[in-house]
């Protein structure tokens, strides 16, 4: 339980880092840097299943199972976006897309943190081992935090939608919101 | 647009888990193969591999 609320904040953490960039730099996200975020929402499923079958007061193995598996399908997608970007990147002299946040670009922190939810998702699986049909209770905590969560998507949805305007979809290399051409 | 799709899709899978709803999981993978399609096709720079 402990782990799982520790691993959403984490994303939750990630993805507004994400956010609170694109709105202090101006700096748009691209097609590739969208697609990221939306794995790091999938990767989030994940914990968030645990955390919502543990309302009904006990927490199976099966329900562990099935979100990490949740978490590591959608981390792989994740690592698949942002290892396209790096590699779009990699050769010397190129600058990389938008400003670089602790020495690294945003979708380098983006395969960082698919790995890490890998590898989490795979130290919660081996806990399954220890698990014995957990006695969890319903702490408010899982509602406060598939709050924020939600909360996070429909930020992110409104930003995308303000971004792309009316298009399906968003230019290779956005420079302003189109809904507002 | 297709992103704002993907995105409430993935609202929606949050909102089928909370209900404890069957779809949750189906829902789940749906949006990741279509997510992993759009990433295949992806356009955004005409990529040519060779190996």
């Amino acid at each position: 339980m402990l782990a799982a609320t520790a691993n959403v904040w984490m994303l939750i953490r990630v993805l507004a880092a994400a956010f609170a960039v694109q709105l202090n730099t101006g700096e748009l996200p691209c097609p590739l840097c969208v697609m990221q975020r939306i794995a790091l929402m999938m990767c989030a499923l994940g914990p968030l299943h645990i955390l919502m079958r543990s309302r009904a007061g006990s927490l199976a193995a099966q329900d562990v199972a099935v979100g990490c598996g949740i978490a590591i399908v959608a981390a792989l997608v994740g690592a698949a976006a942002s290892s396209r970007q790096v590699l779009l990147h990699i050769l010397p002299g190129d600058q990389g897309y938008g400003s670089a946040e602790l020495g690294l670009h945003l979708y380098t922190w983006s395969l960082i943190a698919c790995a890490c939810q890998i590898a989490a998702s795979a130290i919660m699986l081996l806990d399954v081992a220890w698990l014995r049909t957990e006695r969890t209770g319903y702490p408010p905590a899982v509602k406060f935090t598939v709050f924020a969560f939600a909360l996070l998507v429909i930020a992110n949805l409104l930003s995308v939608v303000a971004e792309a305007g009316w298009y399906w979809d968003l230019p290779a290399d956005p420079v302003k919101y189109l809904i507002f051409k | 647009m297709i992103y704002a799709i993907f995105m409430a899709s993935v609202l929606l899978t949050l909102v089928a888990g909370w209900r404890r709803h069957a779809s949750e999981v189906p829902l789940f993978i749906l949006t990741i193969v279509l997510v992993a399609a759009h990433l295949a096709a992806d356009k955004t720079t005409a990529l040519t591999l060779s190996f």
